[in-house]
């Protein structure tokens, strides 16, 4: 995220393993080549995504995995119900509680 | 155009080190700026640094990124730059812009280099490009005659200190400690070892940055170094001034004491 001198433009994500205006090259690598593919989820659904996991699996996924978790709905749609699905989660949200709280209301 | 080398020639007929004073583009403003590079200019900076003011400033402490924070809200861009660039280069003494790398590439490698060459600049001073990906930028310097200043550290193996003083053209900037920009107590115990190392791999002058503010550091390291680098201290001069002319009066004062520093 720059303006045309170059110059990094302000982000916002509820994450704040994401709340940052740059790409790292592998990722940049991998959609230019085609092997990944990238999808755009906002601090609405990663939360929903946060607050099913806890609830039907018991685990706090960390912020940034939420985000994950919420593409899966999309992915889900293209591939049809009886897909079989790895989603990775990268981290444990027990940092992140105190968003959480906050997000949901309950501090 | 002046070559970057040409202040260093000239210092060492005079068998003594260069002063290279930076200070950034767009601050305290276009002309305040301006007028700060002249101070330097007739204090007798043998070699302006010129910096571009960037959002992401990795290799810049507290001082030179508030100066560069205050230049990029009042709006400083690419072409202010290049325009004070022109007008520092018109002062008599070479010109160089640091410059992250960034800005570069999204202005545009070609365009940035006939654009500086065209400002009369001997060359860019890159922070955080590596030679190993300078690609672009090894050729088109070349095609524009501009020099390539990249850095060394006291972290750097020989092997990557060879390396990049290949890629230098005009001279090496050998970043004295381990952090960031802003003027220090004591100067560096490793600087000398470094300058000893890039020196077994070139005969590209050497110049010694990070840490300097006075005139017995500016004497210190003038003993094994090449050229003198001075920043913050400089920049300090207009952030802690009353007003503009008191903060150029400040940089003029120090320049001469810098200048005086490097003679011994």
């Amino acid at each position: 995220m720059q303006d045309e001198d170059g110059q990094t433009r302000e982000s916002h994500s509820i994450s704040a393993g994401l709340d940052y205006p740059g790409v790292g090259p592998e990722h940049a690598w991998l959609k230019d080549t085609g092997r990944a593919t990238y999808e755009p989820v906002d601090d609405d659904d990663a939360m929903e995504a946060f607050r099913l996991l806890c609830r039907t699996e018991g685990i706090i996924p960390a912020i940034e995995s939420a985000h994950a978790l919420a593409g899966v709905h999309s992915v889900v749609r293209k591939l049809g119900a009886d897909a079989v699905l790895l989603v990775n989660l990268s981290g444990r949200g027990d940092k992140d509680m105190t968003t959480a709280a906050e997000w949901f209301g309950l501090v | 155009m002046r070559s970057s080398g040409e202040a260093f020639a000239k210092a060492r007929a005079e068998k003594r080190a260069a002063f290279v004073g930076y200070l950034p583009a767009g601050f305290p403003s276009y002309d305040g700026c301006i007028e700060a590079l002249r101070a330097l200019v007739d204090g007798g900076v043998d070699l302006i640094e010129l910096g571009l003011p960037y959002s992401d400033p990795v290799i810049d402490g507290v001082t030179i990124q508030a100066a560069t924070e205050q230049a990029l809200r009042q709006g400083t861009r690419i072409a202010d730059v290049m325009r004070a660039a022109e007008a520092a280069a018109a002062m008599g003494v070479p010109v160089v812009v640091m410059t992250y790398w960034n800005p570069v590439l999204a202005y545009g490698v070609e365009r940035f280099a006939t654009d500086l060459a065209a400002a009369g600049c001997s060359g860019l001073i890159t922070p955080d490009l590596i030679p190993d990906e300078a690609g672009d930028w090894l050729e088109i310097s070349a095609g524009h005659d501009l020099d390539r200043v990249f850095l060394v550290a006291p972290s750097s193996t020989p092997a990557r200190i060879a390396s990049t003083t290949a890629a230098c053209r005009g001279w090496v900037y050998a970043a004295s400690t381990m952090g960031v920009t802003g003027a220090r107590e004591a100067t560096s115990s490793v600087a000398p070892d470094l300058v000893k190392r890039v020196r077994e791999t070139t005969q590209l002058p050497v110049g010694v940055g990070l840490g300097v503010s006075n005139r017995a550091q500016a004497t210190e390291v003038a003993s094994y170094a090449d050229g003198v680098i001075v920043g913050s201290a400089l920049v300090r001069c207009l952030l802690d001034a009353a007003d503009v002319p008191s903060g150029v009066k400040a940089v003029g004062a120090l320049a001469a004491e810098l200048a005086a520093g490097v003679r011994g």
